[in-house]
């Protein structure tokens, strides 16, 4: 069952969705369903081996094409609408160790032509309104499975995150236009103390409102407003920023780094051109061995508190990448 | 979305009604496995995928 029951309070859908309680948590290495199958009495996910990535719709998955009817009926304060949508994973090695760090460029290249391709197939569906493509992680994250992988969900409405972007970047356009993300990249540029790393392409920094002390926003130089706007050349740049800021995080603790990755730009279809492509790490140390945790005032008053300083945060990742990646990167 | 010249797609269905689909950049697909007997086999993705 998938269905969407709405907050009339938030004003926001909330989905339920009780299979994925049965989900598949830890399995050992031999049993993981994201590696190729080995043995056929142990059939995986993959039934094959001579792919380069693959994506498959999630065997628990929060939103369908052809959803059950809900469990209950709807009332005029409490509507419910199935959950209509898609919601896939995307493999991206046979491999069963690695990681966006680790793998080849050229693999990290791919990765991201699949990003569009699916981008843009799913977009096309008339019942999807937002294509979020995202990466958890890490346990401290609530990974269940530790192949490299990624997931995503197609919507049948914009999600309250991306919904708020879209509708800043409408308000700061109509008052000063303006593209609202275009200016704040202008004002991180001169300012320089949050970036941490850059290319031709792309810019990396801790944003100057970073709920996260290590979060970092990867933002295209140029108006770009999806993953299927870009060049070869603006890939292979992105493929770089990624790894490069994925290396960085693994190097500051000298540990697999966790994070939540998200992946924010125009809903499929859209002629407004507001969104302007980016990605965003959540990730949730804020020390070595210290976790930040959502308590109180984030989750209960929706107020984030950073028990740092942004710009602080950016020179020690900055610092990282001039002492401990030597790869010339 | 760059070049996707070398980029081809292979779309199957398993028994219970899910979709994958293979990417392959470096390679071709190669023919159907006796893995892949339980699956069918298609070049196109579905309309309603």
């Amino acid at each position: 069952m998938s269905e969407m029951r709405w907050d009339p309070v938030r004003q926001e859908w909330v989905i339920m969705s009780k299979q994925r309680m049965d989900r598949t948590f830890l399995p050992p290495k031999e049993y993981c369903p994201l590696c190729p199958t080995q043995n056929r009495n142990i059939p995986t996910e993959i039934p094959r081996n001579d792919f380069e990535i693959v994506v498959f719709e999630n065997r628990f998955p929060s939103f369908s094409m052809s959803p059950a009817s809900p469990a209950v009926e709807e009332t005029t304060i409490y509507p419910v609408e199935p959950g209509v949508g898609n919601c896939e994973v995307v493999v991206y090695t046979p491999e069963h160790q690695g990681s966006l760090a680790t793998l080849s460029k050229e693999k990290v290249i791919n990765l991201i032509r699949v990003w569009g391709d699916r981008y843009e197939q799913l977009g096309k569906k008339d019942e999807i309104k937002y294509v979020l493509i995202f990466e958890n992680r890490g346990e401290e994250v609530g990974v269940t499975l530790h192949h490299p992988h990624g997931q995503i969900y197609a919507f049948p409405y914009i999600p309250p995150i991306p919904s708020q972007e879209l509708s800043s970047a409408q308000e700061y356009r109509d008052k000063n236009n303006s593209c609202l993300f275009c200016d704040m990249l202008k004002t991180e540029e001169n300012d320089g103390s949050r970036v941490v790393t850059s290319n031709n392409s792309f810019i990396a920094f801790v944003p100057f409102y970073a709920r996260y002390p290590f979060e970092v926003h990867i933002y295209s130089r140029e108006h770009k407003v999806s993953i299927n706007s870009f060049s070869n050349t603006e890939i292979t740049d992105l493929a770089h920023i990624l790894q490069k800021t994925v290396k960085a995080y693994d190097a500051l603790f000298n540990q697999t780094f966790p994070y939540i990755m998200v992946i924010h730009q125009d809903p499929p279809g859209s002629l407004l051109r507001l969104g302007h492509l980016h990605f965003e790490f959540y990730p949730p140390l804020r020390d070595k061995g210290k976790l930040k945790y959502l308590a109180g005032c984030e989750q209960g008053g929706g107020s984030f508190i950073n028990d740092s300083l942004p710009e602080e945060k950016a020179k020690q990742l900055r610092e990282v990448l001039a002492g401990d990646i030597k790869s010339g990167d | 979305m760059g070049d996707t010249n070398n980029m081809r797609k292979e779309y199957i269905t398993r028994e219970d009604g899910r979709y994958l689909i293979f990417y392959y950049f470096n390679s071709d697909p190669k023919p159907a496995s006796t893995e892949d007997r339980k699956v069918s086999h298609s070049k196109e993705e579905k309309s309603d995928v």
